[in-house]
């Protein structure tokens, strides 16, 4: 019980003086260290990304079949016509 | 048993709760993390009798790597996974004299899933108890040398009594940070921050099925000025083994890092033992400048090998980071052992190291 209030009491004192201080995570140093790698670079980590949400086979299918979703025959329509308007400033 | 019981029933619920919208989400693409990190040393031991130096994988932050991931279930709510194993060959903790050379074996650390939103974490597996680490908590730039676990550093080396005879008490048997149960099989539930606090609770088993209780309150905020402050406070029983009493741990520790640099950490635990209380305080003081920080501690401890032993330990330490992925570390300590009719020799122990991050 003396344990719990030696360290209670500094530590609620220190909370309430610095009261609307902003909260930071606290990362243990005994971890794995938080920023970049020898190997993974200014990631930390490297990256493996899994989309599962199914638009990668959509777009191996449609690009074996050439379709095109309307959404993508409108962005290619735009940056025509931005490639155009560029050549007309010229 | 009991306890068990109401795990399972909590870590149940839990999910169920979490997943019982009709529809789930189909997550929107899963991002798995691989990382690691080498942490390497020369450790010199001076036992007053014999002297050597040892190639030693520093225990403070083992040699290990980890794949971690988390993706959204449904609006709100994500789910992930932890999976860390530690290798490490001859671990600073575990060799001696005797024994120079420990075989390296791959030793999980954490096998965890989680599940995450506004309402706190649930996790569930292989982890952390609610309060491991609340006795290590330090802001001084130096733990990856010296922090409270002052164990980790050629904890299984004896002490000499009499004549240079080798006793039966280690640096770990005599002076250790009591830090609450570790890692174990468990169901942990983590309260939201509030203001710079988080509760945090677990229920578990370890020991051969020995149930494990743990709840422990963790600080941490920035005071702008005055710097940063973090904090636990926490409580461990785990059920007595066969004759044995239940092994009750109450401590925390508080780490105080000025604008400047200087800082101040403290620790204490008490622990249950048979027949007696065994105690443990540790204060370090340090100052970080740049690249730099350097620091002095002190633990010492009361009645933990057996009733009347008092262990102390001094030490300093350097660390230099030259890049942000690698530390350079050097370290000295000194502990000393007395007990009530028994002279022993000082063990003093010299370390010099790298922690590398990939």
């Amino acid at each position: 019980m003396r344990t719990l209030r030696m360290l209670a009491g500094p530590m609620l004192s220190a909370a309430i003086a610095g009261c609307g201080a902003a909260p930071f995570e606290y990362h243990p140093a005994t971890e794995i260290p938080r920023g970049p790698g020898l190997f993974s670079g200014e990631g930390g980590a490297l990256v493996l990304r899994v989309d599962t949400s199914g638009e990668r086979d959509e777009f191996q299918r449609q690009k074996k079949t050439g379709e095109r979703s309307p959404e993508y025959r409108e962005f290619q329509e735009w940056r025509e016509w931005r490639e155009w308007k560029r050549r007309q400033g010229k | 048993m009991q306890k068990s019981k109401i795990s399972l029933a909590i870590a149940a619920g839990a999910a169920l709760l979490a997943l019982n919208d009709a529809a789930i989400a189909q997550a929107q693409g899963l991002k798995v993390e691989v990382s690691g990190q080498v942490n390497r040393a020369i450790m010199n031991v001076n036992d007053g009798v014999q002297s050597n130096a040892f190639h030693v994988d520093t225990d403070t932050s083992s040699s290990r790597f980890r794949f971690a991931g988390s993706a959204p279930v449904n609006p709100g709510l994500r789910a992930g996974v932890l999976f860390e194993v530690e290798f490490q060959s001859n671990p600073s903790n575990e060799v001696t004299f005797a024994t120079q050379d420990v075989s390296p074996t791959l030793l999980e650390r954490h096998v965890d899933a989680f599940f995450e939103g506004r309402w706190g974490k649930l996790s569930l597996g292989q982890g952390d108890g609610a309060a491991n680490g609340g006795v290590e908590v330090d802001l001084s730039g130096t733990t990856v040398a010296h922090y409270a676990g002052v164990s980790d550093i050629g904890g299984a080396f004896a002490f000499r009594g009499p004549g240079g005879v080798l006793s039966s008490a280690t640096i770990a048997s005599t002076i250790d940070r009591q830090d609450f149960e570790s890692r174990y099989d468990r169901v942990r539930y983590d309260t939201p921050v509030f203001g710079g606090f988080r509760v945090a609770g677990s229920l578990g088993s370890k020991d051969n099925g020995r149930d494990v209780t743990e709840l422990a309150l963790w600080y941490s905020g920035d005071l702008g000025a005055l710097g940063r402050l973090a904090g636990a406070i926490g409580y461990s029983d785990q059920d007595a083994a066969p004759g044995g009493i239940d092994d009750k741990v109450v401590g925390g520790s508080l780490s105080w890092l000025h604008t400047s640099g200087l800082n101040l950490t403290v620790g204490r635990t008490e622990r249950d033992l048979l027949g007696r209380e065994g105690k443990f305080n540790y204060v370090k003081a340090g100052y970080k400048f740049g690249r730099h920080a350097v620091s002095a501690d002190f633990a010492g401890s009361d009645d933990q090998a057996a009733a009347g032993d008092e262990g102390r330990m001094v030490g300093v330490a350097y660390v230099f980071t030259p890049v942000a992925w690698a530390e350079v570390y050097a370290a000295f300590k000194r502990h000393s052992l007395d007990r009530p009719g028994t002279t022993f020799e000082d063990i003093d122990i010299a370390l010099i190291g790298t922690r590398i991050k990939f």
